[in-house]
């Protein structure tokens, strides 16, 4: 179990190729170079939480389907101590409520354009807000 | 009626206060020393205590805790006639329940005894702060009683409440703990983290927007405050909400109305506020940075929780708590704890308090590897520095035991001062082997020159380990 120092973001993004790719792209320009490490599985994603690390990193959920919110609540353990940036896919109160258990320091939906999530992140990583 | 012990070396203001209470149809019990207060706190029927700081034979305010912890846990309530706020500060945080000036009137000395005797009262009623379903907040020390107890109340009310404290002293979970145990438990508790947001940003998050309010509005959105309908609004690091929202979040906290960005109609939200800070907002409100209006309004209800080294005696259950949720992250066995390790932590200041013991067991687990026991070389070496300057630094220094054997002079009894100053130093001296001889037998018994016997008999003695 070796501690990696290096990453400072991790992104889980489990279904929509073209909204997980477009909402990394977005975070790159906002944070580089700093290192994003890509979850595109739960058991990745699993792994890179129980990965010790340095400092704390900062995770990143991009859930573009309900299904894969409740997947995602499965590893509420494992999330509740991390800031969480969570992006939803619709804005239902049941979702909104299913979201807020995680208890994420920002939450935004799929229908957004994501520059509000690039806006936190820059600020989470470059102003050192809350370790 | 209720007992009141009154505990200063005037005499005559003891008696004037005495009188005063007697009047109130209560009994009033005077001591003229500390020693004497003690002993009648300790017969433990006294129901409020007035204890003056300045006393001929000690401070007042450092057995605060002694008194609490009579049978009948008296209320204590501090008297002084400096009128210093350092030291009202510090009455209040060491669990007192006021704090008065001897030069106020008696009247006016007596008000904080009339609000202990109804709270006394109430609890004895039923009113006892109900069990807690508690998220993360440990502790069996007098400060995090205290803290439980605020939460208690916090939870059976409806008022806005301001959580301070140090950088990772919990704020967050003590706010859960109150939502959890609070009437709006089943609906949202929705956190607002105001340091990651931007000016421009917190705005839309909080109000939410329709649809084209401004550039890159690309759609709908439902703000924060109305997704906390029901639940509770937790504002985390208050202090970092801008001024220019100060005012319209003021406004929502009167009304529980507002106007999402663009929008035409108002829309309502039934939320309960909890703010936590790190900052001092008095002092910001002061300089003009933290409207003051705002500032009362969310003060109805205040906690602060203290730093890890102000209730250092609940490292070791803080210690297994985390211990047990790392292990079960991980999905291991839970592992031992050396006794040096814990002493480690006591020596330590824990700047980033729990937090950082919580994240300081994460990386001494994932060293630890397969071990099954947790020791002081498994943690960063910053620490390990930090703990062998303590050690080393204090090694010429015996310190005086304070409280064995105890006689009314002030001075211990030698023979248990001898033993108490005996057993610091071995176990000081057997840590420090340890450390030394790299937890190996054969060089411990090398530099010690004890035998084998000898040495595991006071290892066990100290309950100490070497590794088997």
């Amino acid at each position: 179990m070796p501690v990696n120092e290096r990453i400072k973001v991790i992104y889980y993004s489990g279904g929509s190729v073209f909204e997980a790719e477009r909402l990394k792209k977005i975070m790159e320009m906002a944070i580089s170079p700093v290192n994003i490490a890509v979850c595109r599985s739960l058991e990745s994603f699993a792994r890179q939480l129980r990965h010790p690390v340095e400092e704390s990193p900062i995770v990143v959920v991009l859930t573009a389907v309900r299904d894969e919110l409740s997947n995602i609540l499965l590893l509420k353990d494992l999330l509740l101590d991390r800031r969480l940036i969570l992006v939803l896919p619709d804005d239902d109160p049941e979702t909104l409520s299913q979201g807020h258990t995680l208890r994420p320091r920002f939450v935004s939906t799929l229908a957004g354009n994501y520059n509000d999530v690039a806006v936190v992140l820059e600020r989470m990583v470059n102003h050192d807000v809350k370790p | 009626m209720a007992k009141i012990l009154a505990i200063d070396d005037e005499q005559q203001f003891c008696e004037l206060l005495a009188d005063r209470i007697r009047q109130m149809n209560h009994e009033a019990v005077c001591a003229f020393t500390l020693q004497e207060g003690l002993l009648k706190a300790a017969a433990g029927d006294c129901d409020v205590v007035y204890l003056d700081v300045n006393l001929p034979d000690g401070n007042g305010l450092a057995e605060i805790n002694r008194i609490r912890s009579a049978p009948s846990a008296p209320e204590v309530i501090i008297m002084t006639g400096d009128g210093d706020p350092d030291g009202a500060e510090l009455a209040i945080k060491s669990g007192a329940w006021d704090y008065v000036e001897k030069g106020a009137s008696i009247s006016r000395m007596t008000l904080p005894l009339i609000r202990a005797l109804q709270y006394r009262e109430k609890m004895r009623a039923g009113g006892k702060p109900p069990v807690l379903q508690c998220e993360g907040v440990v502790g069996k020390s007098r400060r995090m009683q205290l803290v439980f107890s605020q939460v208690s109340q916090a939870a059976s009310s409806d008022a806005c409440v301001l959580i301070g404290g140090e950088t990772g002293t919990g704020k967050e979970m003590a706010a859960l703990t109150i939502h959890n145990n609070s009437s709006r438990a089943r609906r949202n508790f929705v956190v607002v983290d105001c340091a990651s947001l931007t000016e421009t940003l917190v705005e839309s998050v909080l109000f939410g927007h329709v649809r084209g309010a401004y550039t890159g509005a690309d759609s709908q959105q439902e703000g924060l405050i109305r997704q906390a309908d029901g639940g509770t609004l937790f504002l985390d690091e208050i202090g970092e909400l801008p001024v220019s929202i100060q005012k319209s979040f003021l406004r929502v906290l009167q009304e529980r109305r507002f106007r999402p960005l663009g929008a035409t109609q108002e829309i309502g939200s039934d939320f309960r506020l909890i703010a936590a800070t790190n900052r001092n907002l008095d002092e910001m409100a002061h300089k003009g940075i933290f409207r003051t209006d705002l500032l009362y309004r969310i003060r109805s209800f205040q906690i602060d929780l203290p730093s890890l080294r102000e209730h250092i005696e609940d490292i070791e259950e803080l210690t297994d708590f985390h211990l047990e949720k790392i292990c079960r992250k991980y999905r291991i066995r839970k592992k031992e704890i050396s006794p040096e390790l814990i002493e480690t932590f006591k020596s330590y200041p824990w700047p980033g308090n729990i937090r950082e013991l919580a994240h300081t067991l994460e990386r001494a687990v994932a060293a630890a590897g397969d071990e099954s026991t947790v020791m002081p070389h498994h943690l960063p070496e910053n620490m390990r520095i930090y703990a062998a300057r303590t050690h080393l630094s204090r090694k010429e220094d015996v310190p005086l035991p304070e409280q064995a054997g105890k006689e009314p002079e002030g001075l211990p009894v030698w023979d248990a001062f001898r033993r108490e100053a005996m057993e610091k130093a071995e176990r000081q001296y057997l840590l420090h082997l340890l450390e030394t001889s790299g937890r190996d037998l054969t060089r411990a018994l090398a530099i010690s020159r004890l035998s084998r016997s000898r040495f595991y008999e006071i290892l066990k003695k100290h309950r100490l380990t070497l590794p088997s």
